[in-house]
């Protein structure tokens, strides 16, 4: 779950540099929305990796 | 990857064995780096509804520049000035230790939605600075979290003594329009 977390992490900050700093100024819009989406679902992962599960896993 | 993820959540969740484990992982640098970086980005993606991708630019070049400094610092008061008998720390140690306290920073980039900005940079940033704390106990093996902070305090106020002596000899080479803080 914690790797999901990570993974939705990235992909939100990948949308986050598309969406908000002009870098692709056509595809703002959906960068936006995929933003949101990505950072919602790594809000959700995190939160179900950590504080639902409650153990994290140690290497 | 798993294993990465799972230092970063329990860097986040302040657990001090995460900072034992990579204080003793001399292969977690790269790690650390990444951790940085990737908080930075969040963090120039949490203001670039002000400041664009100059914002991140910044945020990247001071996060990086911050790191070090503030790890050589740490080193300096930590084994100088209020290092204990069992204090025992080198300098990649520190940056192990410290890339990962700027975990909580991940959060920055909630900063993006304008109306909680404020907000989202003042919970991250004492955050980040308790992260830093323990950070700092596990890396220099204090037994008191309060000389841990007594050195943080003292770099602190080191790194600020530095910065506006950076600045005055900036304002002494590059004239009197030199910011200085």
């Amino acid at each position: 779950m914690l790797q999901w977390s990570f993974t939705f992490f990235i992909f939100a900050l990948i949308a986050g540099l598309l969406g908000f700093t002009g870098i692709a100024a056509g595809a703002m819009e959906i960068a936006k929305i995929l933003f949101v989406i990505f950072l919602a679902l790594f809000l959700i992962s995190l939160l179900v990796g950590i504080l639902l599960v409650g153990t994290v896993k140690r290497p | 990857m798993d294993s990465f993820a799972s230092r970063i959540a329990r860097a986040i969740r302040l657990d001090s064995a995460v900072y034992e484990e990579v204080e003793h992982d001399s292969n977690a640098l790269s790690q650390a780096m990444l951790v940085v970086a990737l908080s930075s980005v969040a963090a120039g993606i949490g203001v670039a509804p002000y400041l664009g991708i100059a914002g991140l630019f910044w945020a990247l070049i001071g996060a990086f520049t911050g790191w070090l400094f503030w790890a050589a610092v740490i080193y300096f008061v930590g084994t100088r000035l209020l290092g204990t008998p069992n204090t025992s720390t080198n300098l990649g140690e520190l940056l192990r230790v410290l890339g990962f306290a700027s975990a909580p920073g991940f959060f920055r980039v909630f900063g993006v939605f304008t109306q909680i900005q404020e907000l989202v940079f003042w919970v991250t940033g004492i955050w980040m600075l308790v992260a830093m704390v323990i950070a700092v106990r596990q890396a220099l093996d204090f037994l008191s979290t309060v000389r841990a902070v007594g050195v943080c305090v003292i770099g602190w106020g080191l790194q600020i003594l530095i910065v506006i002596l950076l600045a005055k000899i900036g304002q002494v080479l590059y004239g009197a329009s030199y910011p200085v803080p």
